[in-house]
């Protein structure tokens, strides 16, 4: 039965013999009786609590994405569990409890202590489970593992704090403070960032997967702007009638006027079209590209749209707003820009978001019209100014690195017996004089080296310091970007490859065009972005990179060195024959304790690997990569 | 850039989703106007000064349930107003500027949400306040011009039969698109 329509016709009837009433009073069967009234108002503010009821359940907003930011890296070290479970493994120790809490806590001091404060495993661990390694004694307590002593305020303590937050959060700072990470004064005691989440960053996301011409539309959706105007209605015949206030009445009928309005003027059918320009569509890093859009209204009058463009995920908005709100008759159009600064990479644009809404505010529909566009930044060439540091290792070409076997070259190496048909000019005459002997000078050879620089850009490495700055793989391939035509205009052989399961090699060469390739390839590589590097077993990929990775070949690994499997497969790799050095973008907070604590892990590893013969170049955030190269030569 | 490390990128700060200014300037003018026209009676001034207050706190603080209690309070005050004997064309001013201040609260607070403080929403703004408001003065005027042509004491039957049609209709409109 369609009650509303009877609804209308019981109103209508009602409404002629109201009016029939007023003119020829009595004449109707409606009641006269005064003590009706009252009943009447008390009915009506009982149905008030049930429309209150139904104001309650409301959906919410369409929402829009913050476009006008790249989306930050989350800083490594989220909590102090995952964190403390990667640490190292102690050799020489037996039957740590690695798998609970406090046993990879444990696990953790021990790590520390071995290395910073020169302690053997048996000792430190000795400390752990006395409680003296640390000033903090509820860490300490915590984490001994003996009787908490006879003081009963101990043993509460640690009874009631087995495996709480704070507990854990002070031995990931006392690991931290052993392995000499400083304090962040801004930071924090909980594994809560300071940093606000921030939600989605494009509106790429919001495109369903089935739609036409780059456009979809959801359904128009009630904003319940006038959410609670019938209850206004109610109140007042209500309350004017009991009080017999022909005022309030009449309030009554001006709220009945809104509850109308919002129901009048519906949305119409929203057609529009847009187009998106760029001052550049393959601009260099860091410049700033203006971005045009146009919004035509090829339909009837839309009163309010609120546009939001999709400013790609991975760039930030420097200049000007890429949201606009406007009322576009038909056939008229709206024009706004706004600049992105460019980084490394392709970045394509996401849908742009329109929320149509009707004139009195009570219904919205989202559209989503996609103009496609892409920007693609490759960085200009700008060598490294200082000598990268290779290891040394002979090939067949000639070139400029020195290496361990003699030969012709200018540095001395060793003197050798003569054999005939040396050439005279390598001859020690000042030999033969002194003893009459036959000489022959050897010096450094100096050849060319085949390089294969990886860069990790698997899902782990996208993390970084400080979420307004670059991650980790952004500063890897910024770096490689700068090593590879160094390395190439040094004689090198050079080729680059992706650490990880993606998809993505170069093989070593050298020339203009192989440059240019190289340089394109770390720019626009999909094996690079965030969120492109599937997870997969490390074993399988370890076997197809070294298959493809040709002998005699030396590896510069970029990769912020996090967890064990990354410094197990250097060391595999190193095992193979490949000498390899790392170079390692340091993306380490110190706000929470779950990152000090990550920091602490992350020196360990370091200090591990170089302890079995691989370079490690620590590359702070804020440090000229010159410096770091330089600091490196300098120490050798 | 000079270097491939830390590169923070200028001007990027998260957006400001408060409500907008504009609105949020004309829903206290409402708000004001509702006072003003309440003035008459103590206990209802206190009510308004409550709902400005509750008002401006919605405002301050983006929240869309506060600016919604603010009209309820401001409603409720100018009702006591009008029991305590303020004439109609006031009852009838303080009740509608006491709905479009939530109208344009939640205008303010909306487009904030979905589209933050600095983009340009000027536009779009005042169309919606001016249509909202030349409707609400639409329905004072009818209001006003029923009061004058049907002053004087009606029968208690024909009073009964238009509440009941109006409870009805209002009925009817919510179960067809419950949006008010």
């Amino acid at each position: 039965m369609n009650w509303r329509l009877l609804l209308v016709a019981v109103g209508v009837v009602v409404f002629g013999v109201s009016l029939f009433e007023l003119a020829r009073p009595g004449a109707s069967p409606l009641p006269a009786n005064q003590a009706l009234l009252p009943v009447l108002a008390a009915v009506v503010l009982v149905y008030v609590s049930v429309v209150l009821n139904d104001i309650r359940q409301q959906p919410d907003l369409v929402e829009t994405p913050d476009v006008e930011l790249a989306t930050p890296p989350d800083a490594p070290g989220h909590d102090v569990e995952q964190t403390a479970a990667g640490f190292p493994p102690v050799v020489g120790l037996d039957g740590e409890e690695r798998g609970t809490v406090r046993g990879a806590l444990r696990n953790a001091a021990v790590g520390v202590l071995t290395r910073y404060r020169g302690l053997d495993p048996g000792q430190a661990r000795q400390q752990v489970l006395d409680g003296g390694w640390t000033d903090d004694q509820r860490a300490a307590d915590w984490l001994a593992e003996t009787d908490p002593g006879s003081s009963l305020r101990r043993r509460l303590r640690r009874l009631l704090s087995s495996g709480s937050r704070t507990e854990r959060a002070r031995v990931a700072d006392a690991v931290a403070d052993v392995a000499d990470v400083e304090t962040d004064p801004t930071g924090r005691a909980d594994d809560e960032p300071a940093f606000a989440a921030v939600g989605d960053t494009g509106t790429g996301g919001r495109l369903p997967e089935t739609h036409t011409g780059g456009q979809a539309r959801d359904q128009p959706r009630q904003t319940h702007h006038w959410a609670g105007v019938s209850v206004v209605v109610f109140v007042c015949l209500g309350v004017g009638v009991l009080l017999e206030q022909p005022g309030v009445v009449l309030a009554g009928a001006v709220a009945v006027g809104y509850a109308t309005y919002a129901r009048a003027g519906p949305l119409g059918v929203v057609d529009l079209s847009i187009s998106r320009s760029v001052s550049t569509t393959s601009p260099d890093t860091g410049d700033d590209v203006v971005v045009t859009v146009t919004v035509t209204n090829q339909g009837g009058f839309c009163p309010d749209l609120r546009i939001v463009d999709g400013v790609p995920e991975s760039l930030a908005v420097t200049e000007g707003v890429p949201r606009r709100a406007v009322a576009l008759r038909g056939g008229e159009s709206v024009t706004f820009s706004y600049t992105v600064r460019a980084r490394q990479g392709t970045h394509e644009f996401g849908p742009t978001q329109v929320i149509a809404r009707s004139l009195s505010n009570s219904t919205e529909q989202e559209l989503l019209l996609d103009p496609e566009t892409t920007v693609t930044a490759v960085p200009s060439l700008r060598p490294v100014q200082e000598p990268v540091p290779l290891r040394r290792q002979p090939t067949q070409y000639a070139g400029r690195a020195p290496t361990d076997s003699g030969g012709e070259g200018i540095e001395f190496h060793t003197i050798r017996e003569y054999k005939p048909g040396d050439s005279m000019t390598r001859i020690d005459w000042n030999r033969r004089a002194r003893t009459g002997e036959l000489t022959t000078l050897e010096f450094r050879r100096e050849r060319a080296t085949r390089v294969m620089i990886l860069v990790d850009a698997r899902s782990g490495s996208h993390v970084g310091h400080d979420p307004l700055a670059m991650d980790a793989v952004e500063r890897s391939i910024g770096a490689a970007q700068r090593v590879f035509p160094a390395l190439l205009s040094e004689g090198h052989q050079v080729g680059i490859a992706a650490f990880g399961p993606a998809e993505c090699f170069l093989a070593p060469d050298t020339g203009t065009s192989h440059r240019q390739r190289g340089r394109d390839l770390l720019a626009t590589h999909p094996a690079f972005r965030a969120g492109a590097s599937p997870d997969e077993n490390r074993r399988i990929w370890v076997r197809q990179l070294r298959k493809r990775l040709p002998g005699n070949t030396q590896l510069v690994l970029f990769s912020p060195l996090l967890d064990g499997r990354t410094v197990r497969v250097v060391r595999e790799l190193e095992a193979y024959g490949y000498p390899m050095t790392v170079l390692s973008p340091d993306p380490t907070a110190t706000e929470t304790p779950g990152q000090r604590l990550m920091r602490a892990r992350r020196r360990l590893l370091v200090t591990d690997l170089r302890q079995t013969g691989v370079p490690v170049l620590d590359w702070a955030p804020g440090t000229a990569l010159e410096e770091v190269l330089k600091r490196e030569v300098v120490t050798r | 850039m000079s270097n491939a490390g830390n590169e923070i990128p200028e001007g990027v700060a998260p957006v400001d989703r408060s409500p907008t200014y504009l609105s949020s300037a004309l829903a206290l003018v409402a708000a004001l106007v509702a006072t003003t026209v309440s003035v008459a009676s103590p206990a209802a001034l206190v009510g308004c000064v409550a709902g400005v207050a509750a008002l401006v706190a919605g405002l301050a603080t983006g929240r869309r349930g506060l600016v919604r209690l603010a009209g309820a309070v401001l409603v409720g005050a100018v009702l006591v107003a009008s029991a305590a004997g303020t004439p109609v064309l006031a009852t009838l001013v303080g009740v509608t500027t006491a709905l479009l201040a939530v109208d344009f609260g939640t205008t303010a607070t909306d487009l904030g949400v979905q589209l933050g403080r600095q983009t340009p929403t000027a536009r779009v703004e005042l169309l919606h306040a001016t249509t909202s408001t030349l409707v609400g003065f639409g329905f004072v005027l009818a209001g006003a011009t029923a009061d004058a042509f049907v002053a004087g004491s009606q029968p208690v039957s024909a009073l009964f039969g238009l509440v009941v049609t109006v409870i009805v209709l209002v009925v009817a409109l919510r179960r067809a698109d419950p949006v008010g």
